[in-house]
Formats: structure tokens, C-alpha cells, sequence
């Protein structure tokens, strides 16, 4: 396996694991913001000079430039999708959560008498 | 219907809770309600939501009805009825019933009869314990997975994992704390069952596939949502 495969592969699963276990740490929303800064850094970085850009990826055995944007982006996607996922199902939950206590709320005291009227229109 | 009220046998079930989670079931939800009533007086329907008039048509055939202001999914439903449950101290036994006609009120019944032994906290109805119930080889798969899985995360030895019909006594219910929402509830319970440390068993029940539950049931692909629902949170 080369080096930057395992390298790449660590990347991964590294970010995997941040991202279920410090999904709402303070930790990982700075880790969020410098990897926002690092990645636009880079495109910068990547359009002014290309060169520079193989000559890094070729450290790391990948042929061009243009092949290790591609991987740090889909690491970036990959990482944004699984935060995304996790924070819409925390979301969820608090919704659940207020939409119960006011389920309960309206019914109490009143359970089988509710008045025709205020029943929901079908 | 039409049915006799047999009082002396509601008044014995006055301390138990019905909880039904509904969600458009307008089509068959009267008759359901209706023959839970001749068993128990408590029925609780929480309607999730519906875009039919579910809610109103169990308030009709004599069901309390509480009202999600949402669409949340069965799992919150059922936290919502087992929590309005707890709130009032007479009832002291719940069973979740599904709301499409599936399940029989008789079942229901012998579940809660166990309970009042003592001997256990929780009654878990399964379909694999007779030959009543007959099922798809496809579904019977999928639903043997499903099992295999949940005994191995929670250590019960179990036959039938997504049964909706279950019966459990008020310490059960305290200790019943469903975080998801969706479908995914079932392997849940068994879980916090199995961590509470209660007494449980299975009683064999029998699930009516009609067209109406068939075509309202879950399809099997939602299996591979709900096994990456538990995994990924």
C-alpha cells in the first residue's frame, strides 16, 4: 500500500470518528472552522500555483495536484454528510421532544371530553 | 360489536392502558377501537399526525385521543401514550396495540392476565411461537435477522423482534425511554427491557396480514433503515 492511500485512509476514519464521538464539543466545531480555512486556503493556494500543488501530491505518491484536491474534497463531503446526518437526527429529537410536551399538555385534564370544536378540521 | 359488554371484565382491565400509535388508519381504526372496548376500558390513541381523521374517528368509537401536532413517527407515539399513562396512577398495566387491525384484542387480553400474576414485568407477543401466523418467506427472513441481531445487542433471548403487541406493568413503563422516533423503536425497548434488568416472556399471538395492514405495513426495505437508524447516532 502506498503512502498516501494509508495516509488518506487514516484521514478517514480519524474524521469518521471525530465526528460521532465530539459531534457538539467545542472541539469540534473549531475543528469544523480551521478545516473550512484550511480547505479554502488550499483551492486558493491550488489555483495560484499549481505546480507546488503535483510537487505536494507527488511527496505523497499521488500523480497530480488535481487527484489530491479530489480526495481532500470527498474527505471534506464524506466529513460533511455524516455531521450533517447526525445534527438533522439531533434536531429531530428536540423536535420530538417539544411536539410530545405539547401533545401532552393540550390533553391533560381533558381526556375523552374533548369538545367537537376543537377538533381538527378534515 | 354487537357484542354483549361483559362489565365485570372491563372493570377488572379499569387499571390497564391500551396505547395504540395511529397514523391513517381511518379505514379500519373504528373497528379496532371498538373491539378493544369490549375488553378494556382504556384506550389511548395517539394520533401521529394524521393526514386522514383518525384522531376523530377513535375519539368516536370511544378512545382518549391525544394529538401529535406532527408527524413524528411510532416510536414518539408510543412514548406519548406509555407517558400520559404513567401520569395517571390508576393504570398499572400497558399494552402497545397496533392500530391497523393486525392484532387481537383477545391476545391482549391473556398478555395482561399474565401480568396480574406477577411472575413477570414484561409480556412480549410473538408469531413464531405457534403456526397461526403466516407469513412470507421474505418477510420471515428479514424478521429472523432482525431478531438475531436484537438478542445479540441485548443479551434477551427472544422470537419475534418487531412485534407491536407487548404488555408490561408501570415500573416497565417508567423505565421506557424511546429516543427514536421511527421504527427502529423495538429493538429499543427490548434494550432498556433488557438493561432495567426485568422479568420478561413471550406469549404466542396471532397477526392478521389483511390487504389493509399488508399495503400499510412496513416494507422490508425499511429494514436496512432501521438497522442504520441503531447503528449511526
Amino acid at each position: 500500500m502506498r503512502i498516501a492511500q494509508l495516509f488518506l485512509m487514516v484521514i478517514i476514519l480519524g474524521l469518521l470518528w471525530f465526528a460521532l464521538h465530539h459531534r457538539s464539543s467545542t472541539e469540534a466545531r473549531a475543528f469544523r472552522r480551521i478545516a473550512f480555512l484550511g480547505l479554502t486556503l488550499l483551492i486558493v493556494l491550488a489555483v495560484l500555483f499549481p505546480d507546488v500543488l503535483t510537487e505536494i501530491a507527488n511527496t505523497f505518491g499521488i500523480g497530480r495536484g488535481a487527484d489530491l484536491v479530489i480526495y481532500l474534497v470527498s474527505i471534506g463531503l464524506l466529513f460533511f454528510s455524516v455531521s450533517a446526518y447526525l445534527k438533522f437526527g439531533d434536531m429531530d429529537r428536540r423536535i420530538t421532544l417539544l411536539s410530545r410536551h405539547i401533545a401532552l399538555l393540550e390533553s391533560k385534564g381533558d381526556m375523552g371530553q374533548i369538545d367537537p370544536e376543537d377538533l381538527p378540521k378534515v | 360489536m354487537g357484542m354483549p359488554i361483559n362489565s365485570a371484565l372491563l372493570r377488572e382491565n379499569s387499571d390497564t392502558l391500551i396505547v395504540v400509535p395511529v397514523f391513517a388508519e381511518a379505514s379500519v381504526l373504528a373497528e379496532v377501537v371498538t373491539e378493544l372496548g369490549q375488553y378494556f376500558p382504556n384506550i389511548c390513541c395517539v394520533d401521529d399526525g394524521s393526514p386522514d381523521s383518525s384522531g376523530v374517528i377513535a375519539l368516536q368509537a370511544g378512545a382518549q385521543v391525544i394529538w401529535h401536532p406532527m408527524n413524528l413517527g411510532q416510536g414518539a407515539a408510543l412514548q406519548t401514550g406509555i407517558e400520559a399513562g404513567i401520569e395517571n396512577t390508576q393504570i398499572q398495566y400497558f399494552v402497545t396495540f397496533d392500530g391497523d387491525g393486525q392484532h387481537s384484542p383477545t391476545d391482549a387480553l391473556e398478555m395482561v392476565r399474565t401480568l396480574r400474576e406477577n411472575e413477570f414485568d414484561v409480556v412480549f407477543g410473538s408469531r413464531f411461537l405457534d403456526e397461526r401466523t403466516e407469513l412470507t418467506f421474505a418477510k420471515r427472513v428479514v424478521l429472523r435477522m432482525a431478531i438475531t441481531y436484537t438478542n445479540w445487542l441485548t443479551g434477551l433471548k427472544l422470537t419475534d423482534a418487531h412485534n407491536g403487541l407487548r404488555a408490561f406493568n408501570r415500573n416497565v413503563a417508567q423505565a421506557i425511554k424511546l429516543q427514536h422516533d421511527g421504527m427502529a423503536h423495538a429493538t429499543e425497548i427490548v434494550n432498556q427491557i433488557s438493561k432495567g434488568g426485568f422479568r420478561y416472556c413471550e406469549r404466542p399471538v396471532h397477526i392478521v396480514y389483511t390487504d389493509y395492514s399488508k399495503a400499510k405495513g412496513q416494507s422490508l426495505w425499511n429494514s436496512v433503515n432501521i438497522l442504520f437508524d441503531l447503528i449511526l447516532r
